[in-house]
């Protein structure tokens, strides 16, 4: 059905898809409770949050990068959502409309520290992760604030298992998957985190492709902080710190290679789903909650271990 | 005296401008208490950021090693949490508690530097996944309420002075000499430099990189145990998160001592004035009333201007993946 590269970057994303698989039965078979309705729809709307802030990054991890920041503006956008959008009038428009130009201005800060000054993408990353924090912090220093209920019937919104949000998530990702594999821009995005030399000197304005790379996934964290502020109802500057190494796991395990250049945003969307549904078996399993940590941690290095990276001797990018 | 001290010291010269830029950042300080700060105020600062000081050492050593440790703060508060339940306000138990948090620091390194040094992992991904797990640990330890308490005499650590010396300070400066000592004269500290700056030459050198790097994050984890361990002392109660800013701040303050991010450039002399540097701004930012994001805010900023400047400076290298 599919052809070339994309058969080869679909097959990266197997082996997520086969645990996928293996856990629904689990669970299935070792609880009552999952297989129901309310269950599913649970774990639907509780993934969908990093299932949308992994699609971002993915774009930057198939490039070459990495964005440590996706949590703190995750919790930007919470913020700013929980002041802004119960303004009467131009509100709700105002809100969404400043959350995603943040997230927009954070990745162009990211893009440009990266391609201009050439700071690691891990430390840029970090360290506007840091100051983005910093910043919510001053905006809202405590969870609370008043999201609109306009806003919230919305997002909300049911149609079968599937709410608005996560409705948005799919969308995105069928977005994201047409853009990767089926437009130039995808293809330049490939090429730079395969050989940023080689397609530079293709004609490919890899500096442009990097730095759109660290937008998308700001503007992508926003929306995913829209999701979870819609879930939480609040605004919360610390809500959304461990989504920044929870979106790596997610592209990780789903088969997103971290030195670029290979695997499919498909794959990033089966690891939010695994990631996600690991707290709920634990939940159904009655486990103590705070094993999550250790368990979430365990698998992204074992997922680091599984597709182990093959460092290349590779010219500057 | 200056360039006898620079000579052979390519990488690792006395680096001035830090200290120069220490002495901006007490001036600022100084107009933004409206010069209202005695000297023994700041001793006093001294004395209550060694903690930081030693781990932001701890940092620089797997810096210059060309690695980075994430771990360091959640060491803190792993050992915060531990030693404080296992002395239980006893002082019989004060041995007890230090040597079980400090073997489990040493544990937590020696799992990062195999990982990191023998599967080639990225040194940054690691760290982060295992802070992750030593955070689950405690919290699971815990079941989400730390106990214990700690005993009267371990906090000679940090009340007690040895006259007009503060203890804590003491510690701090010891480790600092000691470490100088063993990365400026001998073989082992040549080695470390020597990897950080090309892993593969100084394997094809018949440097056992793997063991060096593996040391290198035992001794980072060891000294984030002995940090978190003078940070209880200092605040006397469990609590769980206490050494998670510590992360961002020991890098901030590596980096503002002109230790470079890939690797065997860098010396402690900078780093020493760097942790200054970093808790004077935060001072400062607090007296300006903005406590919490202000610290963000400013690690943030820092990490990003200072290596921005470095990479500036310096020819672009070959980048590095781990």
């Amino acid at each position: 059905m599919f052809k070339g590269s994309l058969r080869k970057h679909l097959w990266q994303a197997m082996p997520a898809f086969a645990i996928l698989a293996a856990m629904i039965a689990f669970a299935s078979v070792f609880s009552e409770k999952f297989a129901t309705y309310a269950n599913i729809k649970n774990v639907i709307s509780q993934s969908s949050t990093l299932a949308i802030a992994a699609i971002g990054q993915t774009f930057v991890l198939l490039q070459g990068g990495i964005d440590l920041s996706v949590g703190s503006t995750i919790s930007l956008s919470t913020v700013i959502l929980a002041q802004v959008s119960s303004v009467p009038g131009v509100g709700i428009p105002l809100a969404l409309i400043t959350a995603v130009l943040a997230g927009a201005l954070v990745g162009l800060i990211n893009g440009l520290g990266v391609v201009r000054f050439r700071i690691p993408p891990m430390i840029i990353t970090l360290s506007t992760g840091s100051l983005v924090k910093g910043i919510a912090l001053l905006i809202q220093p405590k969870p609370g604030g008043n999201i609109s209920v306009t806003l919230l019937d919305i997002l909300t919104a049911k149609a079968g298992v599937l709410n608005t949000s996560s409705l948005m998530a799919l969308a995105l990702y069928a977005l994201a998957f047409l853009t990767l594999h089926y437009t130039r821009y995808g293809r330049q995005v490939y090429a730079v985190g395969n050989d940023a030399l080689h397609a530079r000197q293709s004609g490919v304005a890899a500096d442009r492709v990097v730095v759109t790379t660290y937008m998308v996934s700001g503007m992508v964290a926003a929306v995913a902080g829209m999701v979870l502020a819609m879930r939480v109802f609040s605004g919360d500057p610390l809500i959304g710190d461990n989504y920044s190494m929870d979106s790596v796991a997610a592209a990780v395990v789903g088969g997103v290679s971290l030195i670029g250049g290979s695997g499919s945003v498909l794959g990033a969307l089966a690891g939010a789903l695994v990631l996600g549904m690991i707290n709920n078996m634990m939940n159904m399993l009655k486990v103590f909650a705070y094993y999550q940590y250790i368990i979430k941690g365990a698998i992204l290095v074992l997922a680091l271990l599984v597709f182990r990276i093959k460092r290349r001797a590779r010219t500057t990018c | 005296m200056l360039t006898k001290w620079n000579e052979n010291r390519r990488y690792s010269k006395l680096p001035l401008r830090v200290y120069g830029l220490l002495l901006a950042a007490i001036l600022l300080f100084f107009f933004a208490a409206q010069w209202k700060v005695s000297p023994s105020h700041l001793i006093n600062i001294v004395r209550q950021n060694a903690p930081l000081g030693i781990v932001a050492i701890a940092q620089t050593l797997v810096l210059l090693m060309g690695g980075i440790d994430l771990s360091v703060g959640a060491v803190m508060s792993l050992t915060n949490i531990l030693s404080t339940a296992l002395m239980a306000g006893n002082p019989d138990n004060i041995l007890l508690g230090v040597t079980v948090s400090l073997g489990f620091a040493l544990l937590i390194g020696f799992v990062n530097g195999i990982i990191v040094a023998r599967f080639k992992m990225p040194p940054f991904l690691i760290t982060m996944a295992m802070a992750t797990i030593i955070q689950g640990g405690y919290y699971v330890y815990t079941r989400g309420i730390p106990r214990g308490s700690l005993p009267d005499a371990f906090r000679v650590i940090s009340e007690g002075w040895l006259g007009p010396v503060p203890i804590a300070g003491l510690v701090w400066l010891s480790v600092w000499g000691a470490l100088s000592l063993v990365l400026y004269k001998t073989p082992y500290g040549r080695h470390v430099y020597i990897t950080g700056a090309n892993p593969q030459t100084a394997y094809l050198s018949g440097i056992p990189t793997m063991g060096i790097t593996v040391s290198v994050y035992m001794l980072c984890s060891l000294l984030a145990g002995l940090a978190g361990l003078i940070l209880t002392a200092f605040i006397g109660v469990p609590s769980t998160g206490v050494g998670d800013s510590f992360t961002l701040n020991s890098i901030a303050a590596s980096v503002v001592g002109g230790t470079s991010f890939v690797g065997g450039v860098g010396t402690l002399e900078g780093t020493f004035p760097g942790v200054l540097i970093m808790v004077l701004l935060q001072s400062t930012l607090t007296i300006l009333n903005i406590p919490e994001a202000g610290k963000s805010i400013s690690q943030g900023v820092v990490i990003a201007v200072m290596v921005g400047i470095n990479m500036r400076v310096r020819k672009p290298k070959r980048r590095k993946t781990a």
